[in-house]
């Protein structure tokens, strides 16, 4: 049977009290939770047949799942779905060698909680706004100037301005964000406009006491721009902080 | 209209649960699972989407997000 890995966890108890919690826990189809522990980390997982192992967006939920339920016990690394060795040695051997870069990254999120954010915005609408707040800046011209290469021209350029218009107006909402998270002391990742629709892609590492505060400085934005929509999702494991590149 | 709603807002957590599994983490090198069947990851256009500001107000309130899924009867956006 290979091991099916769920997370790398901090082991701040007995290596007891952990098997006695992961006792209370069941793997994706309901199978028993074991840990391999190396000094303070242990990496949690679950035997399986690989071969057999069922990649399916079913499957990929309910590891979701047994992840957000250890996750409540312990400050834990997610591990990417699918993640398989073949014996409980090869794991201890891991977790051997990478022992220092997983107590760095386990330490960085140590009582905090991932939340992501996603900033919506009908392009079409937020151009429109921004038409109408800068009137002065359309270009009109008379009909004796109105030759096809003048319209084209004139065409392109206000394109062309309504798009930084677009862009500045992104900017600020991330500038807004960004103040919201210095007050928290909030770790970030932020990128802008990655798709049509999606003006901002954020996701931020809140320590697990200024979760309120969070919720209630994303509340106020919404109010603030009722023309986009702020989608803040979590409280998540820290699945976007992970920076280790496994030996 | 609103069971629309909640319909695309369930899609949405669905789509953020998924991406994280399969596209964040820790990476093992060559031992990993990378073809997982019946999974698009194509985010929902703006017109489909949700208030989430209503859960927020519940969360205000001092509700976990589980019990403002046990409310709602649904997955929660926080």
């Amino acid at each position: 049977m290979d091991k099916l890995i769920y997370a790398i966890l901090l082991n701040k108890s007995k290596t007891d009290n952990l098997q006695q919690t992961l006792s209370g826990i069941e793997g994706i189809d309901k199978t028993a939770l074991n840990a391999i522990s190396f000094r303070k980390i242990s990496a949690v997982c679950g035997s399986f047949n690989k071969s057999a192992f069922a990649a399916n967006k079913a499957v990929a939920i309910a590891f979701a799942g047994v992840i957000d339920e250890l996750a409540k016990h312990f400050t834990l690394l997610p591990m990417r779905f699918g993640s398989f060795m073949k014996t409980n040695d090869d794991i201890a051997k891991m977790l051997e060698l990478n022992h220092d870069g997983f107590l760095q990254n386990l330490e960085k999120v140590d009582t905090k909680l991932e939340f992501g954010l996603k900033v919506f915005g009908d392009s079409t609408k937020i151009q429109e706004h921004l038409r109408a707040a800068n009137p002065a800046e359309e270009i009109t011209l008379d009909e004796n100037e109105a030759s096809k290469f003048k319209a084209y021209v004139n065409k392109k350029l206000q394109a062309h301005r309504l798009e930084e218009r677009t862009l500045a107006f992104v900017d600020t909402i991330v500038a807004e964000i960004t103040k919201c998270l210095k007050q928290l002391e909030a770790t970030s990742k932020i990128r802008k406009m990655t798709s049509e629709s999606i003006l901002v892609d954020g996701v931020f590492l809140v320590k697990k006491n200024q979760q309120q505060q969070l919720v209630d400085a994303i509340g106020d934005l919404q109010k603030q721009y009722p023309e986009i929509k702020f989608v803040l999702t979590g409280p998540w494991p820290p699945y976007s902080f992970v920076e280790i590149k496994l030996k | 209209m609103y069971d629309n709603v909640v319909d695309s807002s369930r899609d949405m957590t669905l789509l953020e649960v998924l991406d994280r599994v399969l596209n964040k983490g820790v990476i093992l090198v060559g031992d990993l699972v990378i073809s997982v069947a019946d999974i698009d990851l194509v985010y929902v256009g703006v017109k489909l989407m949700l208030s989430s500001v209503e859960t927020m107000e519940q969360l205000k309130d001092g509700k976990t997000p589980a019990e403002v899924e046990k409310l709602a009867g649904k997955t929660p956006e926080i």
